[in-house]
C-alpha cells in the first residue's frame, strides 16, 4: 500500500465525493442544466462573434463571406492596431506587474515604513475608474496648460513628455493597472509561507540574493496568473484607449470595434467581430501556455500552514525610498486624479491653486437639474444592482452544484469560468448586439442588463467557488450526521457561513458595473442612457466639468462600496 | 448490533486500481465502544466515512442497528442524513453561525430525529449535563476552549440518540494532559448510555484503555479484532505486535509440545514455554514475542524475585538507556540482537553487562515471520 497515502492527498477530491452526490437524477438534471447555462453564457458568444465573420455587411445582401478576412490580412491599418494593441498590453503588463510585484513583496516581508497601511492607501487610485484616470491625465498633461505639463516644462523641453504617446497611454494604462497587481500580489504572498526565504537568508544569502533565487521562482506560477490578467486587461482596455489614444490616432483593438460597430453611419459587425475573434484567439492561447505552466509549477507554492510573526527582512535606507516611491504612485494614480476631477466639477482650476477661487456648484445643478444625467445615474444604478442580483442568485446553486461534480466536469467549469475573465467586454457586447439586433430589447436597457450578466456570472461562479471552498467541509458533513438533508444543510450552514462572502461579491460585481465604461457605451442608446454614455458624450461635447462630476459620483459610490467588501472579505 | 461484511473499496487510477479498503469483515456488538487502530494510510478513516455515508464502497454491505444502510449490490445506498448516526470531528466541526444551545439541538431540529420544539431544551440540557459541558449554552461557539467544543460536538452527537457513534478522533486536537482526563470522560459517558462507539485512533493508549474491542488496521484490511487485552498480549503477527507497542522478536525452535497450543521452544539464550494459536511441529521455527516489560533483571540486584522461566537468560551489555521518569527503558546488545526492556529506574550505565529473564511462566509465539 505504499504510496496510498499519497494518492489520497492526490485524489482527495475524488476521495470526499458523497455517494448521493454522484446519483440522482435530480442532481444530474440540475448538473447538466447549471453546466449547460455555463456553456450558453461562455461559449456562445463566441461563437456569434466567430459566425459573424463569414457574414457580410449588412448594407450588401446576406451571404457568406471571407471578404472580412481578406481585408483584415490584407490592409495594413489591421496590423498597426493589432500590433500596436499587444505591445500597449505587454509593455503595461510589464511595467505594472513588476512595480506591483516588487511594492508587494516589499509591503508583506521587508521593513518598510507603513507597510500596513500600504494595503489601506491602495484603495486610492483603485478607486479611480480607468475612464476618469486617463480623463485626469489628459487634462493634467494637456500641451495647452495642463498643470503637470507646465510644471515639467520648467525643467524639460516642452515636448519632451507627451501624454499622447505610446509611452503616455502605457504609463496611464499602467497606474490604472498597478492597485490590481499590487493587491493581488500582495495576497499572494501574505498567504505564502516565508520559510523558504528565511531558509535562504539562513543560508547566509543576502536579502536580494533571496529575493532573485527564491522569492521569484517560487511566486512564478501565481505571478504569472496575475501577469496574464493584466495582459487580458491590456488587450480590453477601452478607457485609456479611448481618450488618450484615439485622439493620437493611435487606435486599438478596442477602440476600432467601437468605431466599426456604434460610431459609424455604416456599421460592419463582421469586420469588428474579426478583431473580436483575434483577442479571443491571443487569449486562448495565452491562457493555455499558461495552464501548462502552472500545472508544471504548483510545486513550488508553499501555502502557509501555522501562522506566525514573520521577521521582516531589513532593507536598509532603501527603505525609505520604497516607501516615497510607493506613495508617489498613489499620488499619480490616485491622489492627483482625484483632485483632478474634484476641482473640475467645482469649476476651479488646479493652476490658480495659489489664488483664491471659490468653488462653483453648476456642474452638480446640471446633474440634480437635467433628466437625462438623473435618468442615466437611475439606469446603472438598477443595473448594477439587477445585474449583481441575478449574477450571485444564479451563481449561487451553480457554485454548490460544480463543487460536487467529478475531478473531469471540474476542470471543464474550471476552464469555462476562467474565460469570461479573458473575453473582452466588447467581444460580449459584440455577441449581444448580433444576437439581439432588430429585436424588442435593442437600446433597451434589458438589453444592457443581459450584457453584464453574461459577463458576470461566470466570474460569479468562480467568485463563489471560492467563498465556499473557504467553509470546512466538516461543517456540512456534521449537518449530514446529524440528519440534515442537502437543503437543510445549504439553508441553515452553507449559506449563513457563506453570507459575508457573499455579500461581498455582490458589492464587488455593483462596483464592477459602476466602473465599467465599454460594455455600456457600446450596448446603451440615447434612449437607455447610462453613465458611461452621459461621460462620453460630454466629453465629446467639452463638457470637462460635468465629466468631472461624474466621476465625483462613482468615485463616492465606489468608496463605501470597496470599503465594505473589503471589510466582509476579512470577517 | 452494526455489521459490515466483505466491504472492499477500490480507488481507480489511469495507471492501476488501489485497494483502500479489502474485505472488511466487523461485527460490532451493541453498546460496546470499538476503536480502529492504525497508522496514516492504514484505512480507518476511509471505513469510518463509509459507515457514515459520506464515502462509497465498491462491494459488502454495511447494516447499522440491524438495518441495511449500503450494499451496492442490492442497489441500497442510504445517504448521509437517512443514517441513524451520530459523528464527532477531530477539529469538532462546530457551526460558528450557531450558538452553543443551537449547536446541540439541531439534530433534533431537522430530519430524522426532528421532535418538537417544547421538548428540545430539557434533551440539551440532558445531554450537556450528561458529557459535563458547563458554559453558557448561548455562548458563541468561538469563545470556546479546546475541551468545550469537544463536548459541544460529542452532545450534539449524542442528542439523537444514535444508534452508532462515530468518533473521528476527536482527542487529536487536544493538549495532552487534557487528553488523558477527557479520555476517562469519553469512557464514562459511553458506558452511562451505552452507546455502540466506533472510534478512530492512532494513539495505542487510548485503544487500550477506553475499548471493548479494538480492530487493527493496516494497508486497507483489519489484521486483528479482539478485545484490547487478547490484542496487546496474544497478537497475531509481528505488525499488530508493533502497532500496540514496542515488542522484542526472538526467533526459536519448537523443542517439545504439550498440547495444540503450548509447546517448549528453544532460543539462542535458553528455553522457554511458549503459547500459540496453533502450535507448528518439532523443529519448526518459531518467533517469540517478548514485551519490554516482561523481561526483568536478574545480575544479582534483585535475586528474590521469583522466576518461572529457568533457563531463559538473556546477557549482554546497555548500550542506551532513556529515563521518563516513573520507568526507564533500556536498550541491551545480546549477541547481535538489540533487547529493550523496561524497568523502574535504575542507574543503567552505558557499557554495563546485564542479565535480563522473562517475568511470566509462559511467553506469545507467532510462526516464523520476520518483523
Amino acid at each position: 500500500m505504499i504510496g496510498v497515502g499519497r494518492l489520497l492527498t492526490k485524489r482527495r477530491d475524488e476521495l470526499i465525493m458523497r455517494p448521493d452526490e454522484t446519483t440522482g437524477l435530480t442532481r444530474r438534471v440540475a448538473l447538466i442544466f447549471g453546466f449547460g447555462l455555463l456553456c450558453l453564457l461562455v461559449i456562445v458568444p463566441c461563437l456569434l462573434v466567430l459566425i459573424e465573420t463569414f457574414f457580410s455587411t449588412p448594407r450588401d445582401p446576406i451571404r457568406l463571406t471571407l471578404d472580412h478576412y481578406v481585408d483584415f490580412f490584407t490592409q495594413v491599418d489591421s496590423y498597426l492596431i493589432v500590433g500596436r494593441t499587444i505591445l500597449f498590453s505587454v509593455f503595461t503588463t510589464l511595467v505594472a506587474g513588476t512595480t506591483g510585484f516588487l511594492f508587494a513583496w516589499l509591503a508583506v516581508r521587508t521593513n518598510i515604513p507603513g507597510a500596513k497601511f500600504m494595503v489601506i492607501a491602495i484603495t486610492l487610485p483603485y478607486l479611480i475608474p480607468a475612464s476618469f484616470g486617463a480623463i485626469s491625465w489628459a487634462l493634467l498633461m494637456d500641451p495647452a496648460g495642463g498643470l503637470i505639463h507646465q510644471w515639467l516644462g520648467i525643467v524639460f523641453p516642452a515636448d519632451a513628455f507627451n501624454i499622447y504617446s505610446f509611452s503616455g497611454l502605457v504609463f496611464v494604462e499602467a497606474l490604472c493597472s498597478f492597485p490590481l497587481a499590487f493587491t493581488f500580489f500582495y495576497a499572494s504572498l501574505a498567504s505564502t509561507d516565508p520559510v523558504l526565504e528565511e531558509a535562504s537568508t539562513a543560508a547566509g544569502a543576502s536579502v536580494w540574493e533571496t529575493f532573485r533565487r527564491v522569492t521569484i521562482p517560487r511566486m512564478l506560477p501565481n505571478a504569472l496568473s496575475i501577469l496574464l490578467l493584466l495582459f487580458i486587461l491590456g488587450l480590453e482596455s477601452f478607457d485609456v484607449a479611448w481618450f488618450l489614444g484615439y485622439p493620437a490616432n493611435s487606435k486599438m483593438i478596442s477602440v476600432e470595434i467601437l468605431l466599426l460597430t456604434r460610431l459609424t453611419d455604416q456599421p460592419d459587425p463582421g469586420a469588428a467581430a474579426i478583431y473580436g475573434l483575434f483577442i479571443l484567439f491571443v487569449v486562448l492561447i495565452s491562457v493555455q501556455l499558461y495552464r501548462r505552466r502552472v500545472v508544471r509549477d504548483r510545486r513550488l507554492i508553499v501555502t502557509k500552514g501555522k501562522l506566525y510573526r514573520h521577521l521582516p527582512f531589513d532593507i536598509g535606507w532603501l527603505r525609505w525610498v520604497a516607501c516615497i516611491g510607493f506613495y508617489l504612485l498613489i499620488v499619480l494614480g490616485g491622489a492627483l486624479p482625484l483632485l483632478v476631477i474634484l476641482f473640475n466639477s467645482l469649476d476651479i482650476p488646479l493652476e490658480s491653486l495659489s489664488r483664491e477661487v471659490s468653488p462653483r456648484f453648476y456642474n452638480y445643478q446640471w446633474v440634480l437639474n437635467n433628466e437625462e444625467s438623473l435618468q442615466a445615474l437611475v439606469n446603472t444604478v438598477l443595473i448594477g444592482v439587477g445585474a449583481a442580483t441575478i449574477a450571485i442568485g444564479v451563481g449561487c446553486p451553480m457554485a454548490l452544484l460544480f463543487l460536487k461534480t467529478k475531478q473531469r466536469l471540474r476542470q471543464a467549469i474550471d476552464y469555462l469560468t476562467f474565460l469570461p475573465f479573458a473575453l473582452p467586454a466588447s467581444l460580449f457586447a459584440l455577441a449581444l448586439l448580433l444576437a439581439f439586433e432588430g429585436s424588442a430589447i435593442d437600446g433597451t436597457v434589458w438589453l444592457l442588463l443581459i450584457g453584464f450578466c453574461l459577463k458576470v456570472v461566470p466570474f460569479s461562479v468562480r467568485n463563489i467557488q471560492g467563498v465556499l471552498l473557504q467553509i470546512d467541509q466538516n461543517l456540512e458533513v456534521a449537518s449530514m450526521a446529524a440528519g440534515g438533508g442537502a437543503w437543510t444543510t445549504v439553508r441553515r450552514i452553507v449559506l449563513p457561513l457563506a453570507s459575508p462572502g457573499l455579500l461581498a461579491s455582490w458589492l464587488l460585481l455593483l462596483t464592477v458595473f459602476i466602473r465599467q465604461f465599454s460594455m455600456p457605451l457600446l450596448l446603451a442608446t440615447p434612449d437607455s442612457p447610462v453613465m458611461s454614455n452621459l461621460v462620453f458624450r460630454e466629453w465629446v461635447a467639452g463638457n470637462t466639468g460635468h465629466v468631472a462630476v461624474c466621476g465625483v459620483v462613482v468615485v463616492c459610490v465606489s468608496l463605501p462600496l470597496t470599503v465594505l467588501a473589503r471589510w466582509l472579505n476579512r470577517q | 448490533m452494526i455489521r459490515i461484511d466483505a466491504l472492499r473499496k477500490i480507488l481507480k487510477t489511469p495507471d492501476r486500481d488501489w485497494p483502500l479498503l479489502s474485505d472488511i469483515n466487523l461485527t460490532i456488538p451493541t453498546g460496546s465502544f470499538f476503536t480502529l487502530l492504525g497508522s496514516s494510510a492504514s484505512g480507518k478513516t476511509t471505513l469510518l466515512r463509509v459507515l457514515a455515508g459520506l464515502d462509497s464502497h465498491d462491494a459488502g454491505e454495511i447494516s447499522i442497528a440491524d438495518q441495511l444502510v449500503s450494499s451496492p449490490k442490492r442497489g441500497v445506498c442510504l445517504p448521509t442524513h437517512q443514517r441513524d448516526i451520530g459523528l464527532v470531528f477531530q477539529s469538532s466541526a462546530l457551526w460558528p453561525t450557531m450558538s452553543v444551545y443551537d449547536n446541540i439541538a439541531y439534530p433534533l431540529t431537522t430530519g430524522r430525529s426532528k421532535v418538537q420544539s417544547k421538548n428540545i431544551q430539557q434533551e440539551v440540557l440532558r445531554v450537556t449535563e450528561l458529557v459535563g459541558l458547563m458554559v453558557h449554552l448561548k455562548a458563541a461557539v468561538g469563545m470556546l476552549s479546546g475541551e468545550q467544543r469537544y463536548k459541544v460536538a460529542l452532545a450534539r452527537a449524542l442528542i439523537a440518540k444514535p444508534a452508532l457513534l462515530l468518533l473521528d478522533d476527536p482527542l487529536g486536537q487536544l493538549d495532552p494532559f487534557l487528553r488523558e482526563h477527557v479520555r476517562n470522560e469519553l469512557k464514562n459517558t459511553q458506558r452511562k448510555t451505552q452507546t455502540t462507539t466506533l472510534y478512530i485512533a492512532d494513539d495505542k493508549a487510548e485503544a487500550l484503555s477506553m475499548s471493548d474491542y479494538v480492530a487493527v488496521m493496516n494497508g486497507g484490511r483489519v489484521e486483528m479484532t479482539g478485545s484490547p487485552q487478547d490484542v496487546y498480549g496474544r497478537p497475531n503477527s509481528a505488525l499488530v505486535a508493533q502497532s500496540l507497542g514496542l515488542c522484542n522478536f526472538i526467533s526459536g525452535t519448537v523443542k517439545q509440545k504439550i498440547d495444540t497450543q503450548h509447546g517448549i521452544v528453544q532460543t539462542q539464550w535458553g528455553a522457554v514455554t511458549v503459547e500459540m494459536e496453533s502450535l507448528p511441529s518439532l523443529n519448526k521455527k518459531v518467533t517469540l514475542m517478548v514485551r519490554p516489560e516482561s523481561l526483568i533483571r536478574v545480575d544479582g540486584t534483585n535475586p528474590n524475585i521469583p522466576l518461572a522461566t529457568e533457563a531463559l537468560r538473556i546477557r549482554g551489555r546497555i548500550l542506551s538507556s532513556m529515563y521518563f521518569g516513573e520507568r526507564q527503558e533500556t536498550d541491551v546488545l545480546a549477541g547481535l540482537q538489540q533487547i529493550r526492556f523496561r524497568h523502574t529506574p535504575f542507574n543503567a550505565r552505558e557499557g554495563r553487562d546485564i542479565t535480563l529473564a522473562l517475568r511470566n511462566d509462559r511467553c506469545w509465539a507467532i510462526a516464523d515471520q520476520a518483523p
